[in-house]
């Protein structure tokens, strides 16, 4: 037996079907808990993120094309929902003025160590949490473009702007993640 | 080619995703412009890097599925209901009479 393609579950969820809508959480849970998860930088919050995403996608269902495909559509609320998160917890954390932003817990390496095109466990940390820091809409960008492995022409559907544009967020976080890295003490060269 | 061009595009290009004949372009441009080569130099160092840094293996925790639909219903629960537009109805049906009874009515009958 085919399964039921995501628009046509969809389509039935956005009139009413709950059982649809669950089929479609079921299907997409993993991918949108590991873009929160990349996006909040803790298990705690990609948790609530993920629900809260999913809540928004069967809030906007009505706005959904069915003409189109779902997934670039479910991606895009999915991380747009994940950037307003984002920037409602820097909001929090910039008027909590005393207590700082979350340190970054790894400790500099002592001597510049260069990345290699092989990445130590201690240079993986290092570039998450430095993640955690870059910009949310560059730190977007780069979420869908490395934990979903999308091409830029898929970057640009998802993000719902110019493939150039979509090109270009990813460039600038990557050269954010190298300077921030550099600042930490990591010689970042090829 | 320009600068713009090529540094806006210059990810698409390490990722082998751009059209042939522009990659081509692009290739040309850098083995002469010191600064977008540098610019391609540094993307490079970290675009591997990062990309490998960000796949996670990480699972939902189970019952992900329930807490959603849990959350979806008790939010349509909450939701107010549509006004009943029957109610509507009654009470512009009441202010007709009302303002009939008062304004209209006592006119009527005094032409009796």
């Amino acid at each position: 037996m085919t399964e039921e393609s995501d628009e046509r579950l969809a389509s039935r969820a956005m009139s009413g079907d709950r059982g649809a809508f669950e089929s479609l959480v079921m299907r997409h849970r993993v991918r949108v808990f590991r873009i929160c998860y990349r996006m909040a930088g803790n298990t705690n919050d990609a948790e609530d993120w993920t629900q809260e995403c999913f809540v928004r996608i069967w809030t906007q269902l009505k706005a959904f094309d069915t003409s189109r495909s779902f997934e670039p559509w479910m991606l895009r609320v999915t991380s747009n929902t994940c950037i307003n998160l984002s920037k409602s917890r820097l909001g929090v954390r910039s008027k909590m003025a005393s207590t700082p932003f979350e340190e970054i817990n790894i400790a500099a390496p002592k001597l510049a160590e260069p990345f290699e095109q092989t990445v130590s466990n201690q240079q993986k940390a290092a570039i998450a949490d430095v993640l955690t820091t870059v910009s949310p809409v560059l730190r977007q960008a780069l979420t869908l473009w490395a934990v979903e492995q999308l091409t830029f022409k898929e970057l640009a559907d998802a993000l719902g702007v110019p493939l150039s544009t979509a090109a270009q967020r990813v460039r600038r976080g990557l050269m954010q993640v190298r300077g921030k890295l550099a600042n930490k003490g990591y010689e970042v060269r090829s | 080619m320009r600068c713009g061009y090529v540094q806006r595009h210059i990810v698409v290009f390490l990722e082998n995703q751009m059209p042939p004949d522009v990659a081509e372009k692009i290739k040309s441009h850098l083995s002469w412009c010191k600064h977008c080569s540098d610019v391609a130099k540094q993307v490079e160092e970290v675009r591997q890097p990062v990309k490998d840094s960000m796949g996670v293996d990480i699972e939902p925790p189970p019952g992900m599925v329930q807490s959603v639909m849990a959350r979806i219903e008790n939010m349509d629960q909450a939701a107010p209901a549509p006004p009943d537009r029957r109610y509507a109805f009654i009470a512009v049906l009441a202010i007709i009479v009302l303002f009939l009874a008062i304004f209209v009515v006592p006119k009527i009958l005094k032409l009796y």
